[in-house]
């Protein structure tokens, strides 16, 4: 599934409607529960398009960064950047730019993929993954809840253990893929 | 809709502007990836929207206190780490349902495995990480962040007083 071989996207489109499991079983379950509890399901449908409309604009970002990405950066930056050779470097740099992303993270994959495919190593992606449980913009708010002593040395714990978990996460990949 | 999320388009627009104007050909090309990257995930994450509105309405929060309202032991945390991994949706949901569970007699370090959990793991997400990443990638990154949940609560428990 190449986004560059040059198919029709409204084609793409309704292809990976057909085939996309995860829609499938929400639709499923939308009519079954219809049946159940009318009113909750048109709530839920409210909350699930609220949702949508919330993070619409980071959708779209992501989609343009992967094209920007694809056009802009060669693969020998992110090599640089992220590759075996930045060594320690290049993982607490990816849990910096783990930090900064915001949104929910089945958003930013894309992104993710495009860092793999150029170059980046497994440890790297996996720490960003880690550290963007940290999310920065919350911290004051989550501090008003419950105190910046927890928020520290939760989001402090957080980053700590994104450095330690892309090494781990690497070394358990490579280990599986090779008995496989 | 947040300002992060503004300032992200602001500077996706500007990016792709200024690569029309040094390139016609390769910002015709970004257009084209990004619209079919686009359009091609649109199902998929249409599909988890929906899904986190049954989630949101048909699992009541009640569950989570009923559960979690008083819990303080090591079989507690499991629990915990399980239901944080199920939870979806923003950490503004997430703070103040913490603040709760702490008022209602948690332990604090059972309360900060639930919020790790929440933001680092979501079951409901499994499918485009998959989708994404590869059946052992995400095995692997879903095991080691729960390991680090517990961890999380591990050191709250030791440091937080």
């Amino acid at each position: 599934m190449s986004p560059d071989r040059p198919s029709h996207p409204i084609v793409l489109f309704l292809e990976k409607t057909r085939t996309s499991k995860i829609l499938w079983i929400a639709l499923i379950l939308y009519i079954t529960l219809y049946f159940v509890n009318k009113e909750k399901t048109l709530h839920a449908i409210v909350y699930g398009l609220s949702i949508f409309e919330r993070t619409f604009l980071i959708f779209i970002s992501v989609s343009l960064f992967v094209g920007l990405l694809r056009v802009w950066v060669k693969p020998g930056l992110i090599k640089k950047l992220f590759g075996k050779e930045a060594g320690l470097r290049g993982i607490v740099t990816a849990s910096f730019v783990g930090t900064l992303i915001v949104g929910p993270f089945y958003l930013i994959f894309p992104i993710l993929e495009e860092l793999l495919s150029k170059g980046a190593r497994i440890a790297a992606v996996a720490s960003i993954i880690s550290a963007w449980a940290i999310k920065t913009p919350w911290i004051p708010y989550g501090a008003a809840f419950l105190g910046w002593k927890f928020i520290i040395l939760f989001n402090g714990g957080l980053f700590l253990f994104s450095l330690v978990e892309g090494y781990i996460i690497e070394l358990f990949v490579l280990r599986t893929r090779k008995n496989v | 809709m947040n300002v992060m999320s503004i300032i992200y388009f602001i500077i996706g627009v500007i990016w792709i502007f200024y690569t029309f104007k040094k390139d016609k050909k390769s910002g015709k090309q970004a257009i084209r990836i990004a619209l079919n990257n686009f359009l091609s995930r649109l199902p998929d994450i249409f599909g988890i929207f929906l899904l986190l509105g049954i989630f949101n309405e048909f699992v009541p929060k009640s569950i989570v206190f009923k559960y979690m309202g008083n819990a303080r032991g090591a079989m507690d945390h499991i629990l915990a780490l399980l239901f944080g991994s199920l939870a979806a949706g923003p950490p503004a949901t997430a703070y103040p349902l913490g603040e709760a569970l702490i008022i209602k007699g948690a332990a604090i370090s059972v309360v900060a495995v639930f919020l790790a959990s929440w933001v680092k793991i979501g079951f409901i997400s499994l499918g485009i990480e998959l989708k994404s990443f590869g059946k052992e990638f995400v095995i692997w990154r879903n095991l080691v962040g729960m390991v680090s949940c517990l961890l999380i609560g591990l050191l709250i428990q030791l440091f937080y007083f």
